[in-house]
């Protein structure tokens, strides 16, 4: 395929004039759907209903549930991927199928957990936002995760719809996370379509994007980072709308933009800096393209800064940089610096460590109770990610040959390149973690990428109307293939479907029983007692039980080394001081096995992420014969010490 | 529908769909009225929720109690869109007066906008105010009346240089009666799926329980994070003592408490239901030098657990009452 030369593919971004004359009016009247989208409906439904009685049967402790979780959420898929990207599909019945194919994934996750929040980030963000429900201010202490309580735009707007509608947090929140996920879903669409400049490229890409490891569960989960991702698609659209020269709102998709990044800051710190990167990189690529331009046009009038500011994303970043400098500076002092290195450098050293062949690589797929995904998942984990890995170069041509002179495709192109990259670190302990959490930030530009050479390959001309066939169900495939494989990748088979009690495995571990002891340490106890516990009952404890949990990441104590010593010697009890801790939350079915999240209690605990056998009952049970230790709470599992009289220094 | 155009890939260049085409024409002499009739309806709509929430406010307790559901009802059907629709429809409109955008994309920056809206609302009123419901309907209302009132001069502005396209009728998505139906019956199929999920969730899967505590009567409990915790104190030999029957089933229980192994209460038949909770305040009169209370708990409608027969507890909790530090 030959390269078209530079002045016949895009639009010549510096005389708006020229293309209002080629414009072809656009669609004014809405298409009727037709019936692809009634079998989208019709199809989503069934999933939803099959996912539905999956989730009951896996809490009834039936295995077929897997079975029927995964044939639910990948019909959702396909279907929506055979009409979204179908050729006679109206650009209406695109966003539609994309909205429907949004609402149905959330809801696979709302029917995972219908009645209560049990993923463990979503406690830390019930926490946050209760506690601008019962202070009626911000920045109030969130000893689960302090940071969260400088980051509060989700906590926000769903306090202000549970203050206006009487809903409670849970219902509140997955109403905005709900209709979050569909203008997410719909703004994707938009941003693609605004690079690629084709409803198919997309409504693939979209789709695509749908298949990075966090879309099903973690970005759906009620979290600050789930919100952001919403505001940062709007801002992103905002802004490549802005730079198409056909736009004549400019200055008002620029205010979109800026608010809605300024929003952005207020909601998630990765987030914001990841926006922030991004920003960068298309005004740099702007500027590149800009001087590339120039040279290769003698039409240009405008000067290059000129071009570089007029239409760019330069003043979208300046406003970035002045909402972070504002916010973190103002309103966080920093914390996130604190909050955040520490993991970076972490992840930098055992990468480091790995590529120097001195570290611990990271066993794929078997997780750390020891259990390992069944062989088709193995396979289909692997062969998602080497599809992307070989689509890449191809889609990375197509690029540079048809869009190298839209900049902001390129930028896309460049986070596209960082997916290989990222797949390097899961090999590494803390690198997992990173590669897992950059996922749905390298997947806006991988997904891009991907579907350019999709489309390209599917567009190609062929002689025979049966090798179109192959290719339309080769697409459908490969897409299956992917969406699996990003899920698996990113979500363990345990966590995906509710069922028995597993020890420390968030979703998993959260029971009645836990809920019940936290309430009772609320309305017994009283709220905002010092409590040592475990990684699930903190949770609990520190949420709906009102209590303050320490920890090392919040109060710089090792309380976990309390639980892990053989007695309750002079040390654990210098450690209970300097936490001030006043209960101990002692959960005795922690030693039923080894913690499958990797931690029974928090990271930096001795054997973190490599426990090689279970806790053992006698260090549960130490703390019965420790003098001034009162057993004021007894459910058969759960104790409750009140330690205080160790801890007042008499 | 001869008329349409079909948007088919790719799109022309330098043109993206959703953005409509510049109206040079003067307006039709109704159009200035027509032009406004969405902020008409934005300014209902938030009248309306104004009303119900501030009456809801003021309605008796007693009558709030008695018509709790209908009036959640009320308030969600208010609520949702003066927080999710209302202040980023009004933003949009002020912004994009000449409707210049299509209808996904004004969609899309609508919700954008109420987030916005009430993510700033949220964080100025924390500065100047209190962020309660009132503060909050207040802020969001300015927001909303601020952004209706621009849109209609921007508008109106418009009008006069003879700039503004008429309207946007919208017709249902194109679906005809077949396909609504269907998605009706979806609708309820996965509501019902949902209400399904949410009872079969709540069904207690645990292996049964039963809480049993007992705490000095006015726990020293610590009110603030910062708060140095005390040693457990017994003021007057007051206890409270609690259970809470989580087994399933009606159980009925008996309770001893001890004072330095003498046991000096015996409750012998408390019978709770599933789910329910007991609680007692204890005044024993514990001499000064005790050194531990403890209370066990004893189910006796099982055959195997008897507070006579088996001197082994089903549950037990203790206060030591003479700390000393160290192993």
């Amino acid at each position: 395929m030959r390269a078209m030369p530079l002045n016949q593919h895009q639009p010549n971004q510096s005389d708006p004039s020229k293309q209002t004359q080629q414009q072809r009016q656009p669609t004014l009247a809405i298409r009727p759907a037709g019936p692809g989208l009634a079998w989208v409906t019709g199809i989503a439904t069934l999933a939803l209903l099959i996912l539905a009685w999956a989730n009951a049967a896996s809490r009834d402790g039936q295995g077929w549930g897997d079975w029927g979780f995964w044939i639910g959420l990948l019909a959702m898929f396909v279907v929506s991927l055979w009409r979204a990207t179908s050729a006679d599909a109206s650009r209406s019945e695109r966003i539609a199928v994309l909205c429907i194919f949004a609402l149905a994934v959330y809801l696979a996750k709302v029917l995972h957990s219908p009645a209560e929040f049990t993923f463990s980030d979503e406690f830390t963000h019930w926490n946050a936002t209760n506690n601008i429900l019962s202070t009626a201010h911000l920045f109030y202490d969130n000893a689960l995760l302090p940071i969260t309580a400088y980051y509060p735009g989700l906590h926000l707007i769903t306090a202000a719809v549970s203050e206006l509608t009487g809903l409670p947090i849970f219902a509140s929140g997955l109403i905005v996370l709900g209709l979050g996920r569909m203008v997410m879903m719909a703004t994707l669409f938009l941003f693609y379509e605004q690079v690629g400049r084709s409803g198919r490229i997309a409504a693939l890409a979209a789709l695509l994007y749908a298949a990075n490891p966090n879309f099903v569960f973690f970005t759906a989960q009620f979290a600050y980072e789930s919100m952001a991702l919403v505001l940062a698609g709007v801002a992103l659209f905002a802004l490549a709308r802005r730079a198409n020269p056909a736009e004549r709102q400019p200055t008002a998709m620029f205010i979109v933009a800026a608010l809605c990044l300024a929003a952005v800051v207020i909601t998630h710190h990765l987030t914001s800096y990841i926006l922030l990167a991004l920003l960068l990189i298309w005004t740099l690529v702007h500027a590149g393209v800009s001087v590339y331009r120039q040279r290769n046009s003698a039409a240009g009038t405008n000067t290059i800064p000129t071009r570089i500011m007029a239409r760019g994303p330069f003043w979208a970043l300046v406003v970035m940089l002045l909402a972070l400098g504002v916010w973190t500076a103002g309103a966080t002092d920093f914390r996130a610096y604190n909050y955040i290195a520490p993991n970076l450098n972490s992840a930098a050293a055992e990468l480091g460590r790995l590529l120097s062949l001195q570290g611990q690589s990271r066993q794929l797929f078997r997780d750390y109770a020891g259990g390992v995904a069944t062989p088709l998942e193995r396979f289909v984990g692997i062969a998602a990610v080497l599809m992307i890995v070989v689509i890449l170069p191809f889609g990375l041509l197509q690029i540079w040959r048809r869009y190298r002179t839209h900049s902001l495709a390129m930028t896309l192109a460049i986070v596209a390149i960082a997916y290989p990259g990222a797949q390097v670190l899961r090999l590494t302990q803390s690198g997992a973690e990173a590669a897992n959490r950059s996922s749905e930030f390298v997947f806006l530009g991988a997904a891009f990428v991907m579907a350019v050479a999709v489309m390209s390959w599917i567009k190609q001309p062929v002689t025979r109307q049966q090798v179109q066939s192959y290719k339309k169900v080769a697409l459908h495939l490969g897409g299956v293939a992917l969406f699996a494989g990003g899920l698996i990748a990113g979500w363990p088979p345990w966590a995906r479907l509710p069922g028995s009690y597993l020890v420390s495995a968030d979703s998993r571990s959260v029971s009645l029983r836990t809920n019940e002891a936290a309430l009772w340490a609320n309305e017994v106890l009283g709220p905002g007692n010092r409590i040592a516990t475990d990684r699930v009952n903190r949770q609990q404890m520190g949420s709906y039980g009102g209590q303050h949990t320490v920890t090392s990441y919040a109060d710089q104590v090792r309380v976990a080394e309390v639980f892990f010593a053989p007695q309750v010697d002079d040390r654990a009890i210098r450690l209970l001081q300097r936490g001030q801790v006043r209960y101990l939350v002692v959960d005795s079915r922690l030693s039923d096995g080894l913690p499958y999240s990797g931690v029974y209690f928090e990271r930096g605990e001795p054997g973190t992420f490599q426990h090689t056998i279970p806790f053992t009952s006698t260090l549960l049970t130490k703390f019965e014969q420790v003098p001034g230790a009162s057993l004021i709470f007894n459910d058969g599992f759960i104790k409750i010490y009140d330690v205080g009289a160790l801890t007042d220094g008499q | 529908m001869a008329n349409e155009l079909k948007q088919s890939d790719p799109l022309p260049l330098g043109v993206a769909a959703g953005m409509r085409p510049a109206r040079q024409r003067a307006p039709h002499p109704m159009q200035s009225h027509s032009i406004h009739v969405d902020l008409l309806i934005i300014l209902l709509g938030l009248l309306v929720s104004t009303v119900v929430v501030i009456a809801l406010l003021l309605l008796p307790t007693a009558w709030q109690d008695m018509a709790a559901p209908l009036l959640l009802f009320l308030r969600v059907i208010v609520g949702l869109p003066m927080v999710l629709l209302l202040p980023g429809y009004a933003l949009v409109a002020a912004l994009f007066p000449d409707r210049s955008i299509g209808l996904a994309e004004r969609m899309v920056m609508t919700v954008g906008g109420s987030l916005v809206s009430a993510i700033a609302a949220g964080v100025v009123l924390n500065y100047i105010s209190d962020i309660r419901r009132e503060s909050v309907l207040v802020a969001l209302s300015i927001i909303t009346l601020v952004a209706s009132l621009l849109a209609y001069v921007r508008r109106t502005n418009q009008v006069a240089r003879g700039e503004a396209a008429a309207p946007r009728r919208i017709t249902g998505m194109g679906l005809s009666g077949g396909p609504v139906a269907l998605f009706g019956v979806s609708a309820l199929l996965v509501s019902a799926a949902v209400v399904a999920s949410v009872i079969n969730a709540q069904i207690q899967r645990d292996p049964p329980f039963t809480q049993f505590w007992m705490v000095p009567a006015t726990p020293t409990a610590t009110t603030s994070s910062s708060a140095t915790p005390t040693a457990l104190t017994l003021t007057d030999g007051k206890l409270r003592v609690g259970i809470h029957n989580f087994e399933g089933e009606t159980a009925v229980y008996a309770m001893n408490i001890k004072v330095d192994d003498e046991v000096v209460l015996h409750a012998p038949n408390i019978a709770l239901e599933q789910g329910t909770n007991w609680q007692m305040p204890i005044q024993l009169d514990v001499p000064p030098t005790a050194r531990r209370i403890e209370a066990q708990l004893f189910r006796i409608d099982n055959a195997s657990a008897s507070a006579q027969s088996n001197p082994s507890a089903y549950r037990s909790v203790a206060l030591d009452l003479k700390p000393q530090v160290g192993p």
